[in-house]
């Protein structure tokens, strides 16, 4: 995504971590009760925490990375997406 | 089970999601607190960014054509997307179940070529044409006629597959959650509104993209800890050999040397040339909904890319959507441990229990149906005695049925999210597709030419929000006649032949003229859809279509769009030789040949379009050789 915006890069580093700290949290709390989800195989693996860990790291990774920034102009700017602003074309044809 | 369709629908199981939906007793699945939070977080996350963009969406190229500022990779991201919706990955995962690997052809060859052949040779004609739509190329190509027959079918399609995805989701919630049908139609078309349109095709876009990572968050779980499970392919493979005493689960190409030696009853011809020539190139190069994404991309050579990059991904889905449905053959159990098999939805429904007396509606229709089932005697038996534990699930559950199995709380609830991300970025690429084909190649050329850009921008929010309404009369129209949902998806193969013969005469032939382009996609849809009449009221005459007795339901598809295709090509092709050509000057831009392409500044090989479409038919070979 490119111009003076949010990329949607950040959208996902946010949503993700939010994701992989409740998910983590959850299964840290399951680990240390040993209050297992009924039914549920392979528990003994604790993958909400390894998942949950993986999937907040990737999200803080990209949340940092992609995060808006205030460019010289004051607009919100996009570190990775700040290249060419985009060719404009008429949408007179056809 | 399903149509022989790459559509984002699957179109598969939708025919028998009523079914589902009529006999469904207990969820799947039941969420905890945590679970809730999570899906409540991602409507949170769509209605923001549906917001955020409202303020950046407000010119006519803003809005239909996503500023036409993506890049690669986020075009490349939602353009394999717009095609993983929540129904495609239940579809073929219970496809998996039932067929084995050669599930697959729908991701591998009814996939890969044609995105590489729209990336190489097509995306340059719609790209520099500088057209928002393919109805619009074809009116730069064959005049005002044609564009106005392939919109009107366009967009009646968008709007009722738009239907069909509401109500599909609302089963499926209830299948898996026990969820209130209105409920759930109500929320997800809210939500669609509300984020397509206040930010138009960006906002699509970027829910198609945050969709993707969802899915593979969500899902990818489940194979790695099938596999953990089974121990490992070769363990997977051991347990199925030892349960259904068949290796042809594992063969894509070896057993389809004739209908009757493979399970799904294809031949490899139809393989090769329906599926993955006319339906495949079909799909993936003339139908707007995808290509629409590739068109928002900043520049030719992302365009180019897009579909490159996409392809690689199209060609990984099968992990996390074949792999959990051959899992399922052998992990699946009972409540009492015994290995779970699942069965046709025509067994579900014959097998119906009445809950007041706590027996079969019909034992002898049950008992029938369930001979031509997998199902061991015992376990007949027990659901023939109405036993409580003795429950009966069809193919499609194959993947929640799997998620439950392996997702706790938390993760249970990001795999649910991930479906219902699926099913809502599929309708508003529905409603999005349907707003711009209707703005700008119905409205503005047929009821008021002299707008300006505002107006049109205010007509496309307009027409998303009655779209929605209308989707939502057509849900309710499905739930109460669902023979209609056969004749919605049949929309989609009866009109993709034609459209591909007459656009791929139009970019690669300058002879074409006006008069054939025309007349090639009236009389190719017109003939499509009276082969699929005459297949629905006369079932023998299926066997003409497909040309053998051993045909199978699913053969029909691809034999009707290559004798569309045929016929199609062939009036093309002698109408043009009798009427007049367009002068070459008026061609440039819109056919190979006749366009002088606009140069790009070098990259280095690494970066290169052809280098890495390249590395993508390797794979892909390679892939289709090891898995032979």
């Amino acid at each position: 995504m490119h111009g003076s915006r949010i990329s949607i890069w950040f959208f996902i580093g946010v949503l993700l971590a939010v994701y992989g700290v409740m998910i983590a949290a959850s299964g840290v709390s399951e680990w240390v009760t040993g209050n297992y989800a009924r039914g549920v195989q392979l528990v003994r693996l604790h993958m909400p925490v390894w998942w949950g860990a993986l999937l907040g790291l990737l999200g803080l990774l990209y949340g940092v990375k992609f995060r808006p920034r205030k460019s010289r102009g004051g607009n919100t700017q996009n570190d990775a997406a700040t290249t060419a602003r985009p060719m404009r074309r008429s949408l007179d044809n056809g | 089970m399903f149509v022989w369709s790459p559509a984002s629908v699957t179109a598969g199981s939708l025919g028998s999601l009523p079914v589902l939906l009529a006999f469904a007793t207990e969820p799947l699945a039941h969420l905890r607190a945590l679970d809730i939070a999570v899906i409540v977080i991602y409507f949170a996350m769509v209605l923001w960014i549906g917001f955020y963009l409202k303020g950046v969406s407000n010119t006519g190229e803003d809005f239909f054509l996503a500023g036409r500022e993506m890049t690669a990779w986020i075009a490349g991201l939602s353009f394999v997307s717009a095609n993983l919706g929540s129904l495609e990955l239940m579809g073929w995962a219970g496809a998996a179940y039932q067929y084995g690997i050669l599930a697959t052809h729908w991701y591998w060859v009814g996939a890969i070529p044609a995105m590489l052949f729209l990336g190489l040779m097509m995306m340059p004609f719609y790209y520099v044409s500088k057209t928002h739509s393919v109805p619009g190329y074809l009116k730069l190509r064959f005049g005002e006629h044609a564009r106005v027959l392939a919109a009107l079918s366009f967009a009646t399609e968008m709007i009722l597959m738009s239907g069909v995805n509401m109500f599909a989701m609302a089963v499926v919630m209830k299948v898996v959650l026990g969820w209130n049908i209105t409920f759930s139609i109500f929320v997800s078309s809210i939500a669609v509104a509300l984020y397509v349109g206040l930010g138009g095709l960006r906002s699509a876009i970027f829910n198609e993209v945050l969709q993707f990572v969802l899915i593979w968050g969500g899902a990818l779980l489940v194979p790695i800890l099938g596999l953990v499970q089974s121990g490992g392919w070769t363990g997977l493979e051991t347990k199925i050999l030892a349960n259904l005493h068949s290796t042809s689960y594992f063969h894509l190409w070896r057993d389809t040397g004739h209908f009757a030696s493979n399970p799904m009853g294809v031949h490899w011809t139809g393989i090769l040339f329906g599926l993955g020539f006319v339906i495949s190139f079909g799909y993936w190069t003339t139908d707007f909904l995808v290509v629409q994404r590739v068109l928002a991309a900043h520049n030719l050579r992302a365009a180019r890319m897009a579909p490159i990059i996409g392809s690689f991904f199209k060609m990984a889905v099968p992990f996390i959507v074949i792999l959990p449905g051959l899992l399922g053959l052998v992990l699946l159990q009972n409540p009492d441990g015994t290995r779970r098999v699942l069965v046709g939805e025509e067994v579900v429904s014959a097998c119906a229990v009445n809950t007041a007396q706590e027996k079969l509606d019909n034992p002898a229709a049950c008992s029938a149906a369930m001979s031509t089932s997998r199902l061991s005697p015992a376990y007949r038996q027990r659901v023939l005695e109405a036993q409580p534990a003795a429950d009966l699930h069809s193919y499609n559950e194959a993947l929640p049925l799997m998620m439950v199995r392996y997702l706790g709380p938390g993760l249970l609830g990001l795999g649910i999210t991930a479906l219902i991300a699926g099913f809502m970025s599929g309708m508003a690429g529905n409603v999005s597709a349907f707003s711009t084909v209707w703005t700008y190649d119905l409205y503005r050329p047929l009821i008021y030419k002299r707008g300006s850009d505002s107006h049109y921008v205010l007509v496309g929010r307009l027409s998303i929000m009655s779209g929605v309404a209308v989707s939502i009369g057509a849900a309710y129209l499905v739930m109460h006649a669902l023979g209609i949902m056969d004749y919605v998806q049949a929309l989609f193969s009866i009109f993709i032949a034609p459209l591909l013969g007459v656009i791929l005469f139009g970019m690669f032939w300058k002879r074409a003229t006006a008069l054939a382009g025309f007349l090639g996609l009236l009389i190719g849809i017109v003939f499509s859809a009276s082969l699929f009449v005459w297949v629905k009221l006369h079932p023998a005459a299926l066997a003409l279509v497909a040309i053998s007795p051993d045909a199978k339901p699913m053969a029909e598809n691809v034999y009707r769009a290559l004798w569309a295709f045929l016929l199609t090509s062939i009036v093309v092709v002698v109408v043009s030789l009798l009427t007049r050509p367009k002068p070459a000057a008026e061609l440039d831009g819109l056919v190979y040949g006749a366009t002088v392409l606009p140069q790009e500044e070098p990259v280095p090989f690494y970066k290169q379009e052809w280098m890495w479409a390249g590395v993508a038919v390797a794979l892909f070979v390679a892939l289709n050789l090891m898995f032979w």
